[in-house]
């Protein structure tokens, strides 16, 4: 999160808008980046009891790997292009180099408070070797799936030849050791051990902000009416595509115990998206690639994700799936449509939460993806293909082959 | 309760007792679109249960450029939502829709372009050819009257009720519950909430759908009531929005590919090329659902009695790509068939298209004459349910478990790099799949998003 300079937000804005294709083009050598985003978030003059919000540049990466190597390996693909927009952002000193620009992302750099990614220890390479992988498999069996010598033969054979064409193709048959050992908490699991916590923050509450505490039983405050070049934008540039982004920044509402609620439930998410980790599903949710909620020192929480399928789909799985989760989160942010207790009501409200997620949505004007055509589900199944095909087969990791190849 | 009165006949009838009927695209010129639509105002047919029995039947949509000459103030327009207001052929939606290459609407019958745009939709039913040229001829003398401008389609309820292809279709249209009856007794099939199709009554989510507002006026018809806090009319009510796509069909190129697709899939076979056609709609010519265990013995009832995961094991009975499954994928969706019930609740259409041009004689012979579907759709949210069903389920590549296919009758979509550099349909029935080649024998020729007003809407858009 770079701080823009006072008057950089308009030139940074026409500067995104006008090199985008440039940038996202050059990041396609960066071999670590799985998705990536510069998108301003904008500021706010003081009004009344808000106080001034300062413009931000916010750098979203999904990223194989150290952060040092990952930043080394951005600036050379694309330092060149990136130089002019840091050039408006406070303390930025030119001429740097690399060891410059990851100074400078460290100094500004904020952990998410909550975070998941649907195929963690699959670095870009190995997603991408793994679809050349399913797609001569599917040559393969194109050709000689309809020969009669029973399936665990047609999947052997089919191992044999991929196993010789694979390293001249550019994929290889290895298991991959993607670092998910142990066994996942339970969703019980996880809300049991913050229980206490929420005890907690219930009983400061009580003795510190009861007014609060009774305002966030029954909450519903205005909405922010959509902006309809915004959304405009956010329509165009979704439109047909087969991964999307979502970036998203709502403001906290008033008060200490609202940022206590909020940081308990970003937790509680946190842990729950690690042991979703293991399913590659988020709350029932299979669309997700990577999302992550950053709170702000200056009370503002944003949203980033990228996500396979349409707005509308993505949004549709919020509603049917996690309303109750996100709900936990976001009523604790402005002009969220009405909750009660935390939980309830709030993203069930279909039509006010759809407006409510367009109205405080940002397009990003610059956004990369390193497998535009993948869905998160599809990396899981060419991860698993080959872990079946890189090991001796029998009659069940043969039919498994088979059955999860459905074209 | 639904307002019968007030809801226009055709959002709960499908109108099988007047099977012609002819479809009269109209353009507003001058001054005439007021003074016209009080004059029809009089014949739409309503949803009561006396109109039940009507031996013709008229009904009305208006799209935003027909409601903006009508008078419609911009501020009121701007309450409609955004893909109503875009419209069908705006370049956003087209991408949507998949609406590209040779369905682009600058290729259009009508709808596609400023010259061909469609201000207005009459639908006029009739029980036989003669009534309905009678009717035509009444509503014809009124378009002269008035100076507007009108294409005419003619479409029609086939008696065998089976579409060009030859398969029986509408067997699973939507069943709206009203009031009491939300329950189904068909697990597979349940009742859909009024608010899915009728603005102002509950929906899926148990809510009340967004409904477009209009400034008051005062006149001397019912109008619509009064909302937020009496400063707005609710224009909306008792309304619902209709979605109208011309696809054409190339019959004998259809069943020529699937002789051919047929042969190699199943060699040797009799009726080959009917089994690979039934593969990509999902349901037998007579309408019996793949999915089904083969050796049931079923009765009309259920033929809509089904759900696509018994019929997965061993292997899928019914294609997963297969067109009924991708429209209406029952109980298939991610992992519990309970939730995927309740999710699929919310994206049905009522579905009142008639087809369009003679029937093809001979299934393989050519006779150059155009024909297909007039597809009509009713919903209360065209982004939701519409225009979801189109690209998330059945141009959507990664539905199911699939990655680069799209709906093998009415998908389309630029190849992905995973195709392999064609497009394809596959067949899960053995323990290998079976990828074939896939050609395309739909056409959308025309399109348009129109809203169906209740009455008192459409009073309300006829007062001066």
């Amino acid at each position: 999160m770079f701080p823009v300079r006072g008057a950089g937000a308009a030139a940074l804005d026409a500067w995104l808008d006008a090199h985008a294709r440039v940038v996202t083009s050059a990041l396609r050598q960066v071999s670590s980046l799985h998705f990536g985003r510069f998108v301003l978030l904008p500021g706010r003059e003081a009004n009344g009891a808000n106080p001034h919000v300062r413009p931000l540049l916010a750098l979203e990466s999904n990223f194989d790997g150290e952060l040092e190597p990952h930043l080394g390996e951005l600036w050379a693909a694309a330092g060149a292009e990136l130089e002019p927009m840091l050039a408006q952002c406070a303390g930025w000193a030119p001429g740097g180099g690399a060891a410059g620009f990851g100074r400078y992302v460290r100094a500004h750099l904020l952990e998410s408070s909550a975070f998941f990614s649907a195929h963690p220890g699959l670095t870009v390479g190995q997603v991408q070797a793994d679809a050349r992988l399913r797609q001569a498999l599917g040559r393969y069996l194109d050709q000689h799936g309809s020969e009669p010598v029973g399936a665990l033969e047609v999947v052997r054979r089919a191992q044999t030849a991929l196993r010789l064409a694979g390293p001249g193709a550019g994929f290889e048959l290895v298991p991959v050791d993607r670092g998910l050992s142990g066994r996942p908490r339970s969703t019980l699991g996880v809300l049991g051990a913050h229980l206490l916590a929420l005890v907690r923050t219930v009983v400061l509450a009580v003795g510190h902000d009861l007014g609060e505490l009774i305002a966030a039983l029954w909450s519903d405050t205005k909405a922010r009416p959509v902006d309809p070049a915004l959304a405009a934008r956010a329509g165009r540039e979704e439109a047909g595509r087969l991964v999307n982004e979502l970036t998203h920044v709502a403001e906290l509402k008033p008060g200490s115990f609202r940022r206590a609620t909020l940081r308990l439930a970003l937790r509680v998410t946190d842990e729950l998206a690690r042991a979703a980790a293991f399913t590659g599903r988020l709350g029932g949710i299979d669309s997700i690639h990577f999302a992550r909620w950053v709170l702000l020192p200056d009370g503002r929480l944003v949203f980033f994700s990228n996500y396979g399928g349409s707005w509308e789909a993505y949004l549709g799985e919020f509603i049917e799936r996690a309303s109750r989760a996100l709900t936990m989160i976001w009523s604790n942010t402005e002009g969220f449509p009405a909750t009660i207790a935390w939980v309830l009501g709030g993203a069930r409200d279909e039509a006010g939460f759809k407006r409510w997620v367009r109205a405080h949505q940002l397009p990003a004007p610059l956004w990369y993806s390193a497998y535009p055509e993948l869905s998160a589900g599809e990396v899981l199944v060419n991860a698993e293909l080959r872990e079946l095909l890189a090991r001796p087969l029998d009659e069940t990791s043969a039919r498994r082959v088979l059955e999860v190849l459905r074209d | 309760m639904l307002e019968r009165s007030d809801i226009q006949g055709l959002v709960l009838s499908g109108y099988a007792s007047t099977p012609r009927s002819r479809f009269f695209l109209i353009r507003f010129q001058g001054e005439g679109a007021r003074p016209w639509l009080g004059r029809i105002l009089p014949r739409i047919t309503t949803g009561t249960r006396r109109e039940r029995r009507a031996t013709e039947r008229v009904n009305l949509g208006l799209s935003v450029t027909g409601l903006r000459a009508l008078g419609l103030p911009e501020e009121s327009l701007a309450t409609f939502p955004r893909e109503f207001v875009q419209g069908m052929a705006d370049p956003e939606r087209s991408r949507v829709l998949g609406d590209l290459g040779v369905h682009e609407p600058k290729h259009w019958d009508f709808g596609g372009k400023q010259a061909t745009r469609v201000d207005a939709l009459l639908l006029a039913y009739a029980a036989s050819d003669t009534a309905l040229d009678e009717l035509s001829a009444e509503l014809e003398d009124d378009f002269e009257r008035f100076g507007l401008e009108v294409r005419e389609e003619d479409a029609y309820l086939p008696a065998d009720q089976r579409e060009h292809f030859g398969f029986r279709d509408g067997i699973s249209n939507v069943r709206v519950g009203d009031g009491l009856r939300l329950r189904s007794r068909n697990r597979f099939d349940p009742r859909v909430p009024p608010g899915e199709f009728v603005l102002g009554y509950l929906n899926a989510y148990g809510r009340f759908p967004e409904s477009p507002r209009a400034p008051i006026r005062h006149g001397t018809r019912r109008l619509p009531r009064l909302t937020d806090a009496r400063r707005a009319m609710d224009l909306g009510e008792n309304g619902t929005f209709l979605v109208l796509r011309k696809l054409a069909q190339d019959v004998a190129g259809f069943w020529r590919f699937a002789a051919r697709q047929g042969d190699e899939l199943f060699p040797g076979e009799a009726g080959a090329a009917e089994r690979f056609a039934s593969l990509l709609v999902g349901r037998t010519l007579d309408g019996v659902p793949l999915a089904q265990d083969p050796d049931l013995r079923r009765s009309e009832r259920d033929l809509n009695r089904f759900g696509y995961r018994e019929g997965d094991q061993p292997t899928a009975r019914c294609p997963f790509g297969a067109h009924v499954r991708r429209a209406n994928p029952r109980d298939g969706l991610g992992e519990d068939p309970r939730d995927s019930l309740t999710q699929v609740r919310a994206h049905r259409l009522i579905r009142r298209g008639r087809l369009y041009g003679p029937p093809l004689e001979q299934r393989e012979a050519n006779d150059e004459k155009e024909r297909g579907l007039l597809f009509m759709a009713l919903c209360a949210n065209l982004r939701r349910q519409f225009e979801f069903v189109q690209e998330s389920w059945l141009n959507d590549p990664k539905l199911f478990g699939l990655t680069h296919e799209r709906d093998p009758l009415v998908g389309y979509g630029p190849l992905l790099e995973s195709a392999d550099g064609r497009e394809t349909f596959s067949v899960q029935a053995g323990a290998v799949r079976r990828r074939c080649q896939l050609e395309r024998f739909v056409t959308v020729r025309g399109g348009a998003y129109l809203f169906m007003p209740g009455v008192r809407g459409l009073s309300y858009l006829a007062e001066p």
